[in-house]
């Protein structure tokens, strides 16, 4: 990345982005307060720390736990809003990687929330609350035209995702070279989290468990895999690559869920990769949409 | 701020995030939210060994744990959890013992007399590609702790 290759973009892009990122990642923290708050009763021996809980010598107190997790809940929908966002920008961001990073830290590491952590992160640094935010409402000041320091941040964003899906890519030829493509590797992942699944009592792929038996099919679908991940660099080489891997890296996690039943749920509701387009618009007429009613309703 | 300034400002930002993001694979630890992504990474043939926790009934037939009986509702989280468990047979005596006093509460599993926390070892594609009678045989086992329902004299 060179610097003046940033593009330009308006104020109310990158806050569609505060706005869409910020709600999914909001959404998450109430639809898991379950287990957000449920790990505050594991046992110690349990606690294994990763990212920022690696600071801790020892599990956090149930009452700070849930303490933590409703602070995220208040300081989400600052984010959401656009309101004082100096704190509530970079605050959501901080104490959302903790709580997440927190129940992370007994056992099981959850690659599907990465992203959204690092997106929410990103977003955190900018001022993505210069347009259709409280702040704005309050002072007055709107921003025309496009400028850098809002396309730059969703430059960034893309770049975020690009990273994420090349590293699994890498780590798939560092670990196990092109075997992994060649060989019935993928194969045996899909029959192993099946059965392991079925073993642990919980809903396994019977598509997933059908397919296993036809060994042909999975090194296409490996070879697939791996070409979208380690390509995923080359989409910043053109603008108009963004769509067709979009929708390539959306069919992907389409497919893991269709044979593994794991639903990586930012990729699957297109969140990871809404910074590649110029969602201002969309969003725009939902809220006007969802304005007129609350104030019809009013 | 100058366009100029601004963009290189970002560019700065930008290569010390990628720089983060490619960390990890220069030492190749996973970690949160900075991971080398190793799920499904590696190569794997058909054996499949897997610790868990199992219920078992008066007529000797076993059924597989729901996650919340482990205390999760994240079936990774508690394939997790009996793994770690199976690793030290006192974390083994504790997870058996807080599964039965779950069960013991829950009428669902009324019929449930014994937990065991075992590890089995399976044949994954010969799993799936046989009866489906035929899934839950295993090619080795190991019980790391079994423990008695205890539902007390009001039950």
């Amino acid at each position: 990345m060179i610097a003046g290759s940033f593009p330009r973009a308006p104020a109310s892009r990158l806050a569609a982005l505060r706005i869409v990122l910020g709600l999914a990642a909001w959404i998450y923290v109430v639809a898991r307060l379950p287990d957000l708050v449920g790990v505050a009763r594991l046992p110690a021996w349990q606690f294994k720390p990763v990212g920022p809980v690696a600071l801790l010598g020892a599990p956090l107190p149930g009452w700070l736990v849930v303490a933590l997790v409703a602070l995220a809940i208040a300081l989400g929908a600052g984010f959401v809003l656009g309101w004082r966002w100096r704190i509530t920008g970079p605050g959501f961001a901080a104490v959302l990687l903790w709580v997440i990073s927190y129940r992370n830290s007994w056992g099981m590491t959850f690659h599907t929330e990465n992203l959204m952590v690092l997106h929410v992160g990103v977003l955190a640094c900018a001022r993505a609350a210069d347009a259709w935010s409280l702040d704005a409402r309050r002072t007055g000041v709107t921003v025309d035209g496009e400028h850098v320091r809002y396309g730059a941040p969703i430059r960034l964003l893309v770049l975020v995702t690009l990273t994420t899906y090349f590293i699994a890519g890498y780590s798939k030829l560092a670990n196990a070279g092109f075997g992994w493509v060649t060989s019935d590797t993928l194969r045996n992942y899909v029959a192993f989290d099946n059965l392991r699944k079925a073993e642990l009592g919980d809903m396994h792929s019977p598509l997933g468990a059908a397919l296993v038996r036809h060994a042909w099919l999975f090194p296409p679908l490996a070879g697939f895999s791996l070409l979208l991940e380690l390509g995923a660099p080359l989409v910043l080489l053109h603008r108009r690559l963004a769509l067709p891997w979009c929708v390539a890296a959306w069919s992907f996690h389409l497919g893991v869920f269709a044979t593994m039943w794991i639903v990586f749920h930012y990729p699957l509701l297109g969140l990871a990769y809404a910074p590649f387009f110029a969602l201002e618009g969309a969003v725009g007429r939902v809220g006007a949409w969802a304005w007129a009613r609350v104030r019809r309703r009013g | 701020m100058p366009v100029d300034v601004e963009s290189r400002r970002w560019a700065v930002v930008g290569a010390l995030l990628v720089g983060a993001l490619l960390w990890p694979l220069t030492h190749g630890r996973d970690g949160f939210p900075l991971s080398t992504y190793p799920m499904f990474s590696s190569e794997r043939g058909t054996e499949a060994k897997l610790a868990h926790v199992v219920a078992r009934r008066a007529d000797g037939s076993a059924a597989p744990l729901p996650p919340r009986m482990l205390g999760t509702a994240e079936i990774m989280q508690a394939a997790q959890i009996a793994r770690n468990a199976a690793k030290d047979r006192g974390r083994a005596r504790d997870l058996c013992a807080r599964v039965a006093d779950r069960i013991a509460g829950d009428a669902e599993w009324s019929d449930v007399v014994a937990i065991e926390v075992r590890t089995d070892s399976y044949d994954a594609v010969a799993y799936w590609s046989g009866a489906p009678g035929s899934r839950s045989s295993t090619t080795a086992s190991r019980v790391h702790a079994r423990c008695d329902v205890d539902r007390g004299s009001g039950t």
